[in-house]
């Protein structure tokens, strides 16, 4: 094997596992991402541990009527999901669904994933 | 002494200084504190010492367009009177109720709470109750290790109810009337009052029994006290010198019939841990001997504030119970609407519960206090009773205005559950279509011979004298100027107290 045949195998040995390496912190970095980085705002409410039932809650009517969801959630999300609902609590905003008063953030949050 | 009217000969002559009319805790409360006094008393009771189809048939009648009891259930004609189905729910009226209020018409009594103080105590004794602690629930939940779904110093409160064993007056206080100065005469109907020439004062009533002629027994004082229904019956039976009978000069007498609306459910809560209702509900507080039941109303001043009548709100014991493992109820309660709805909710709230707990969703049940309204009322009709009384006709009016107070109590104490973290509540959006189908009642006839300072819009004074007669006096919550949300048995057994001094004073005894 001449030299120029050596050389060109081993640039493309480290071409390979250059982007292979690249390719493995990104990856590893997209995984990392939410908790690196962790969202405040509307997309961080799929991720919920009760986004389910909350998705099934805001079918309901009373939920599906809401309107300026996205405005007022995002008004609302400036600290986080958690937070949102405490200020609520504390303040006594409250929205209605089937007669159950929840926390104003939770129904908005609800309607909000039904729509999605 | 018993002595059955029955067994009385035509033409007997019977006298008594104070006669009166009706056994249960209103009369019987009144001879008890009048004997020893030296005043030669009677107690006359339509009744024997137990119920009879035949007693009980006097006091038949009809209910108008809102649902109620039948009239000959509703009221109990015998020696006890209506103690004989009591539930034993104490609580003293608060100060408010008894003051004018410009959201309240027709509001204001003639006395005030500060008048009742001396006698709450002793009517607490006489009803086997404790010391009163109605506004202690902070002291009695740390002696009973009990906890709160709200934290104190919100618009609705945690107070208490006692319970009395309850006791059947009938029973307690048979021997000590048997045994004492006071001549109770069973088996006899009052069916007429007679008045002297002047037509201000009460000379002699007609005494009506099975068996033999009406007899006539003649008394210097005279107090009705047969109940909230049967007082204004008699004044307006009572029509033989005066037209549209005794105090009725101004068309009050039977008026302003209240009663305490029972709803059940049209609240709900999600208690969040056991020990949240517990309390409340299936469990009741015990302090030593005491009985309590805490339950939430509006406060002093949020009542002042938001112009907002009161109520009372009891957590009933677990209903449908939510199993986090299953993801769905065991069984369902239709009043809480949707099975769907709640079900989404309850697994949004046990995703956030670090244990795996099931919890329950509990009815919140309530009595509230409504406002006088002299549309709602007892008439008498053409049908009479087999000694010629005409029997009467309730018709008792609901308002949507006093349920709404109820439902925004209801969204207050809603918030309070959420701020405190133990809790979510339902306030049934359906509630005012279900209102006047569902609510039931609590047995509490009053404000149909009510207590004020103006004659044209009350039918006694504030001392339960009727209105333009010297010697006629009335005991019992048909006294009552407003309702207040608690039930009345422990006020009425204080007002009587409070009459038996005035009527001491009056005789000089």
């Amino acid at each position: 094997m001449s030299d120029d045949v050596l050389a060109r195998s081993r640039r493309i040995t480290r071409r390979t596992f250059g982007i292979s390496a690249l390719a493995a912190l990104g990856f590893a970095l997209g995984r990392a991402w939410p908790s690196l980085f962790p969202a405040t705002g509307l997309d961080a409410l799929a991720g919920l541990p009760d986004a389910a039932a909350l998705t099934a809650l805001g079918a309901r009517p009373d939920a599906a009527a809401l309107s300026d969801v996205e405005a007022r959630l995002d008004a609302k999300l400036g600290d986080g999901y958690a937070a949102a609902i405490a200020a609520d609590r504390a303040s006594g905003k409250v929205l209605a669904v089937d007669g159950w008063q929840v926390p104003e953030t939770q129904l908005l949050a609800a309607a909000y994933l039904a729509k999605r | 002494m018993f002595i059955d009217a029955r067994s009385l000969s035509d033409g007997d002559s019977l006298s008594a200084d104070i006669a009166i009319v009706g056994a249960g805790p209103a009369g019987i409360t009144l001879a008890r504190a009048l004997q020893g006094t030296g005043l030669k008393v009677a107690l006359l009771e339509s009744g024997g010492l137990e119920w009879t189809e035949e007693a009980a048939d006097l006091g038949a009648g009809e209910v108008g367009a809102q649902r109620y009891g039948t009239l000959d259930t509703v009221r109990l004609r015998y020696f006890g009177g209506t103690t004989g189905h009591w539930g034993g729910w104490c609580r003293e009226l608060d100060p408010i109720d008894f003051e004018p209020r410009d959201h309240v018409p027709y509001s204001g009594w003639p006395i005030n709470k500060a008048d009742l103080a001396a006698y709450y105590p002793k009517a607490q004794t006489i009803l086997q109750l404790g010391p009163a602690r109605y506004d202690d629930f902070a002291g009695v939940a740390a002696e009973a290790k009990a906890g709160a779904p709200i934290q104190p110093g919100g618009d609705m409160e945690t107070v208490l109810f006692e319970f009395s064993p309850p006791i059947r007056m009938g029973d307690v206080y048979r021997a000590e009337i048997e045994m004492g100065d006071t001549a109770c005469y069973l088996n006899a109907t009052v069916t007429d009052i007679r008045l002297d020439d002047a037509l201000t004062s009460a000379t002699a009533l007609t005494v009506s029994r099975d068996g033999g002629a009406p007899l006539t027994l003649t008394a210097r004082q005279v107090v009705i006290a047969c109940g909230g229904l049967s007082n204004p019956q008699l004044l307006l039976n009572c029509d033989s010198q005066v037209r549209g009978g005794l105090g009725n000069a101004r068309d009050q007498v039977g008026r302003y019939f209240a009663e305490h609306p029972i709803v059940d459910g049209f609240g709900a809560l999600f208690a969040l841990t056991p020990a949240t209702a517990a309390p409340f509900a299936w469990r009741d507080t015990m302090v030593g001997k005491q009985r309590f039941r805490p339950v939430f109303q509006p406060s002093d001043a949020a009542r002042r504030a938001k112009s907002r009548l009161s109520c009372l709100i009891t957590i009933a014991e677990p209903g449908p119970k939510f199993d986090p493992a299953k993801g769905a109820f065991e069984w369902w309660d239709g009043r809480h609407g949707s099975q769907e709805a709640a079900t989404a909710l309850a697994r949004s709230i046990a995703a956030y519960r670090p244990d795996a707990a099931p919890f329950h969703i509990h009815a919140l049940n309530a009595g509230f206090e409504t406002r006088p309204n002299p549309d709602s009322r007892v008439t008498l009709i053409g049908d009479r009773d087999r000694f010629g009384a005409r029997r009467i006709k309730l018709d008792w009016q609901l308002s949507h205005d006093d349920l709404d107070d109820y439902l925004a109590n209801l969204d207050d104490l809603s918030r309070q559950v959420l701020a405190a973290g133990t809790g979510v509540m339902r306030i049934a959006p359906d509630a005012r279509a279900r209102f006047k189908a569902e609510t039931v009642w609590g047995h509490h006839h009053m404000g149909t011979t009510r207590m004020g300072a103006d004659p044209a819009t009350s039918v006694c004074d504030g001392d339960g004298r009727v209105h333009g007669l010297a010697n006629l006096w009335v005991a019992g919550s048909s006294l009552f100027t407003t309702p207040g949300a608690a039930n009345p048995t422990l006020t009425i057994v204080a007002l009587a107290l409070r009459l038996a001094d005035r009527l001491k004073q009056e005789m000089g005894a």
